[in-house]
């Protein structure tokens, strides 16, 4: 712990042990509406959220099993086949014809938060399929020879099916860690579990082979001690012959993390296979589109939330687990506020705008997307959809049925922009699918330079090109079953017929003009002809040919698509019943500023106190402030350099209540306050 | 001549020119009597041990009858792959000979190699049954002594003699002071019949420290001829195929690999990797086994791509011949081996690799060229001759990467940085992944007063491509090269 002492030079995580927990503290009882009482209302929100954090959790769940089951299969399968000749038995017993042992290097990648879940999910796959005996190391468990080895064996023969009963556990404690050990007893679990008088519990088993692969599932290979690791890759290979081992090496960077730790003499002991893990950014564009674009669930982040997010991501860490969690976050607060009782589905919602009271209608009713609605209403409207409670709850439903309509079309159609454009030069729109939706959620798109670039590069797109494309954009449209897009679907479709139809006769005339200007130059002789002539054509107006014709009623019929069903969602009334956008509340719960803090607390104590006493105007100290804070003002007075004697003088004059203390902190301060 | 006589002798300190007299003594002493072993156990022994039939023999001399008094201490030294753990155990184990083979890696702790060495003379290996119990419990050399001496009186030994072998024996140095003196005259302390041989790859003058260390018998294992390679190599022929046909591979092999690496393993490693492609042209009839010429002509720009890769094992066997398909379907093997070893394909996030940067020239920057490189106005100052001759003695790019201060490696990021960067959490937690990632390195205590001092550790190619995707000239700020 010793290392927290200071906040302001580094981030430090003490993650709480499993076995410790603290009282656990129920979310719900911080649903309180203004007032402080928890209501019927406030239930409701809380039972909202929790009904659809649920249903995400367990499609982001599902997808995070989805998204490594290549690479998984693939390692699986390799473990599997790693010890095909192995056998105990003296009779039988191939000699060894080298000492590798099998070793599958997986490349994670470097976002850090999210390999748990990795080697979690890889775990319970090896568990399922090859072998019971998996151990999994982390280089913060295994500083020395005696760690690792103690962790491997407590692992292997802790399994719980050795732990028949209780006191078996305390005997492993006691026995010392080396490789024979783990021998015997490999070669007793063997004969144990082919005897035929096991018990049914332990029918499971026969499923795996003879002998089950001993893994070892090293999560950071590159935080190992260098020294323990290389002696411990030399002791497996001792064992080789008597226990299948498996190693599965997790690398964060680069395979040539192995060379760097281990010299040739211990690399040649293994026998590696290298597995590439996906890049967090496509699991992250997974995430996104199964829990942001898809109309199954109603809560939807704002542009600054989420482009926050993304920065997080993109900037700070490739972590998929800390944007889920911002995710999160973001949701349970939009729960907080009463808004958030709508945002559920539009059956439900409706019913619960009919129940509400006057208070919640009001506290909608500001909302500035609804004050610009009634705005731009005539006077009379005006007056009903302030004032008459029963008039506005039919005006919010038929806004909110609004909102789920637009979501219905915004997607699908989002999708086929993305296909049209994603391949462009330079992508005016971007590459990927959410940089797309963060411009969407911004502003109207059509009006962004991007997508007048976007449009202008469409519209000197080549025939080929330009079917592929509409081929693309009828596949991504096609995918999306729930939604009604048959009839862009079929108008687009038309359109690619057409263009196909368009045959090689548009390539002939296209030839035409192009060939009689040249013709037309090439008689002219002089200099000054020459240039009245190719005057003349510029001012002439480009005769089109069919297949530009075309072309511009495709694009325009398609730009007539994206403004109708692509507007910014901030333009909709009511948007903020779906998005939540307060990025400064988000921003200080996420990305926490530990200096800035500090900065705080020092000069202005109240902000963390919170006592009344300590409020002061600028520039003045009050002496009941912490001597700390005093300290810190006389500090920020005396410029540079200080005197450390004319400092305390200055400390006493204003009634510092111990100077002793203050000695104590002035180390802190010269260490954190001027090494910056 | 009786060697038991011999033996009495080197009870005493041998000094080192008495001991090559003694071995060319034994040498001289004529091919080795069978010592009591079984003929078909001898016969067995020289033929597992391929090419080392001379060190077999000098070693059955020394070992004598089973009942000799037997040479106290030997020390066999040779390189790595040389065949000395190989020769001993097979020695030991087939001519049935009480032993403790003991891999000094293992043995963490000296209770360790206790441990092992009294289970194995023991014959008790740790079981269910026993509850995994050691043989006895002991914690230190006297202890050791005392229950080894019972050990072999338990298994009425007395007569015969034990052998101890230590391997990777240069780890003992690095226990307590009195293990490696100790085993030196065990013979002495126990009174008993015990032959301790230490196997290590490197010389007996690195073992002479501290006091009260005997000198033991020297012998060295030379690494193995190319012809030796040769036969040894010849044995791994696969079923299917003739003993010349695959000598002739070998000898195909070790001429292309020979210059580089002479290591058994790794060449063993390479043959096998490689028979598979140099028998395709028989499988597929366009040749036949006596056509030398054609299969090496085949085989030869494959084993010279190869080259590249010896010593490094990113792949395995089953892999590289993946690869070698891939690459006779679309002839980029290079590329292919370029995007294996990676160097370059890792990403990060941005501001990581700003924080990279800033570490890397943190590290190779002197901290008086900071204002230089970071101010704004501060005046391109072109090098005195004096200052480019000091830094041309100590290029910094030679001398590696220096420990800076954790503010200095701010203060540089912040001023190459783009934009407005809060100083959040975020940004300090991946400075500690950075470290974690092993791209920089802590370096110095972790005192909190004086704060942590880091080093990067990346080489200026990697550098250059990561700064080269986020548009930041490196090279115009390394002062090596200004």
């Amino acid at each position: 712990m010793s290392t927290s002492g200071s906040v302001s030079k580094a981030c430090f995580v003490f993650k709480p042990k499993a076995g410790k927990r603290k009282k656990k503290l129920n979310p719900a009882d911080y649903f309180v509406n203004e007032t402080g009482a928890k209501t019927e209302a406030t239930r409701e929100r809380y039972d909202t959220y929790q009904i659809l954090w649920e249903d995400m959790n367990k499609d982001i769940d599902a997808l995070q099993t989805d998204i490594h089951k290549k690479v998984f299969d693939d390692l699986v399968g390799y473990v599997g086949t790693t010890h095909p000749g192995f056998s105990l038995e003296e009779g039988t017993k191939q000699k060894v014809s080298s000492n590798e042992i099998p070793t599958a290097a997986l490349v994670t990648g470097v976002n850090m938060p999210d390999h748990g879940m990795i080697f979690s999910n890889l775990t319970s796959l090896l568990q399922d399929n090859i072998t019971p005996y998996v151990a999994r190391l982390q280089a913060k468990d295994c500083s020395a020879m005696k760690n690792i080895m103690s962790k491997v064996i407590m692992q292997f023969m802790g399994n719980k099916d050795l732990l028949d009963d209780d006191d078996d556990e305390v005997q492993v404690k006691r026995i010392s860690p080396t490789m024979p050990v783990l021998c015997g007893w490999y070669a007793d679990a063997v004969k144990r579990s082919q005897s035929p008088n096991k018990s049914p519990s332990k029918k499971r088993k026969s499923s795996y082979g003879q002998y089950p692969p001993l893994v070892i599932v090293m999560e950071d290979l590159e935080g190992f001690p260098a020294q323990v690791l290389q002696d411990f890759i030399i002791i497996c290979s001792q064992y080789l012959s008597r226990l299948p081992l498996v190693l599965v090496f997790g690398i964060a960077t680069t395979v040539t993390a192995v060379h760097t730790l281990l010299p040739h003499s211990v690399s040649s002991l293994l026998c590696m296979e290298k597995f590439q893990a996906q890049p967090s950014t496509e699991y992250l564009s997974q995430v996104i589109n199964k829990t942001l674009l898809t109309t199954k669930y109603p809560f939807k982040l704002g542009h600054r939330v989420f482009q926050l997010l993304l920065d997080m991501f993109l900037y700070h860490d490739f972590s998929v687990v800390n944007f889920i969690r911002g995710l999160q976050f973001a949701m349970i607060e939009h729960f907080f506020s009463d808004l958030g009782m709508l945002c559920c589905g539009a059956k439900l919602s409706a019913s619960r705008v009919k129940a509400m009271d006057h208070r919640q209608l009001e506290a909608i009713r500001k909302s500035p997307s609804f004050r610009r609605h009634v705005e731009l209403q005539k006077p009379q409207e005006q007056r009903d959809l302030l004032l008459n409670d029963k008039h506005t709850k039919e005006v919010f439903i038929s806004l909110l049925k609004g909102l789920d309509s637009y979501h219905g079309m915004c997607y699908p159609i989002m999708h086929c922009l993305h296909a049209l454009t994603s391949s462009l030069p330079r992508h005016p729109l971007g590459k990927q699918l959410r940089e797309l939706y963060s411009l969407v959620l911004e502003s109207n798109v059509w009006e962004t330079q991007g997508y007048k670039d976007a449009f202008s590069l469409l519209r000197l797109m080549a025939r080929d090109d330009l079917v592929s494309v509409l081929r693309q954009c009828v596949e991504r449209l096609q995918a999306w079953t729930e939604s009604d897009v048959s009839e862009v679907i079929m108008e687009v479709q038309t359109y690619k017929a057409q263009l196909a139809s368009l045959g090689d006769g548009s390539q002939e005339e296209q030839e035409e003009p192009d060939e009689t200007p040249k013709e037309r130059l090439s008689k002219t002789t002089k200099l000054h002809d020459l240039q009245n002539r190719l005057r003349e054509s510029a001012k002439q107006k480009k005769k089109l040919t069919k297949y530009e014709v075309l072309r511009n009623k495709i694009l325009d019929y398609l730009d007539e698509i994206f403004r109708t069903h692509l507007p910014s969602p901030t333009t909709l009334p009511l948007h903020e019943v779906y998005y939540y956008d307060r990025v400064s509340t988000l921003r200080r719960h996420m990305n926490a500023a530990p200096r800035a803090a500090i900065q705080t607390a020092l000069s202005n104590p109240h902000f963390y106190l919170q006592d009344e006493s300590l409020k002061t105007e600028d520039g003045t100290i009050p002496n009941t402030a912490p001597d700390v804070c005093i300290a810190y003002k006389l500090h920020l007075e005396c410029g540079r350099l200080i005197n450390l004697y004319d400092w305390l003088q200055v400390g006493n004059t204003v009634r510092l209540k111990s100077l002793l203390k203050l000695f104590n902190f002035i180390k802190m301060f010269l260490y954190s306050l001027f090494s910056t | 001549m009786s060697f038991s006589l011999i033996f009495q002798t080197l009870k005493y300190n041998l000094s080192y020119s008495k001991n090559k007299l003694l071995i060319a003594i034994i040498m001289a002493a004529g091919p080795p009597v069978v010592f009591g072993h079984p003929a078909e156990q001898l016969a067995e022994l020289y033929r597992s041990c391929p090419s080392r039939q001379d060190q077999v023999k000098l070693l059955l001399a020394l070992f004598g009858q089973k009942k000799h008094l037997s040479c106290p201490r030997v020390f066999l030294y040779g390189p790595t792959g040389s065949g000395k753990s190989h020769v001993i155990s097979n020695i030991l184990n087939t001519l049935k000979l009480p032993h403790a083979l003991v891999n000094c890696v293992e043995c963490y702790t000296s209770r360790l190699l206790y441990d092992h060495i009294l289970n194995q003379v023991a014959m008790v290996t740790p079981t269910p049954d026993n509850d995994y119990a050691n043989y006895s419990r002991c914690d230190n050399m006297n202890d050791f002594v005392k229950t080894l001496r019972t050990v072999i009186e338990d298994r009425e030994l007395q007569e015969e003699t034990v052998y101890i072998v230590l391997d990777k024996a240069e780890r003992l140095r690095e226990m307590d002071m009195n293990i490696l003196p100790a085993f030196l005259r065990l013979g002495e302390l126990t009174g008993c019949n015990v032959c301790v041989i230490l196997l290590t790859e490197i010389v007996w003058e690195k073992f002479r420290a501290g006091t009260g260390v005997c000198e033991p018998l020297v012998l060295h294992f030379p690494d193995y001829t190319k012809d030796e390679l040769l036969e040894i190599l010849s044995l791994d022929c696969p079923a299917g195929y003739t003993k010349d046909f695959y000598m002739s591979y070998v000898n195909i092999v070790l001429s292309v690999f020979y210059m580089a690496c002479r290591n058994l393993n790794e060449i063993r490693h390479l043959a096998v990797l490689n028979f598979p492609k140099f028998c395709e042209p028989i499988k597929k009839g366009e040749a036949s086994e006596e056509d030398v010429h054609k299969l090496w002509r085949n085989i030869e720009p494959h084993l010279r791509k190869a080259l590249q890769t010896v010593y490094l094992r990113e792949v395995s066997s089953a892999q590289w011949e993946r690869m070698q398909e891939e690459a006779a379907a679309q002839e980029t093997l290079v590329t292919n081996i370029k995007t294996l070893t990676g160097k370059v394909n890792m990403e990060l996030p941005f501001y990581s690799k700003f924080l990279l940067i800033a570490a890397y020239l943190a590290s190779y920057n002197p901290a008086r060229t900071d204002r230089r490189f970071f101010l704004k106005h501060a005046g391109r100052t072109k090098k005195t001759v004096q200052q480019m001759k000091r830094d041309e003695r100590a290029s910094s790019q030679l001398l590696g990467p220096k420990p800076f201060p954790l503010d200095r490696l701010m203060a540089i990021f912040y001023s190459i940085v783009e934009g407005k960067v809060a100083p959040t959490a975020n940004i300090y937690s991946q400075i500690s992944s950075l470290v974690t990632l092993r791209l920089m390195t802590q370096v110095g205590s972790d005192d909190q007063l004086d704060g942590s001092k880091f080093k990067c550790t990346v080489g200026l190619d990697f550098m250059r491509s990561i700064a080269r995707t986020v548009n930041f000239d490196i090279i115009r700020y390394l002062y090596d090269f200004v």
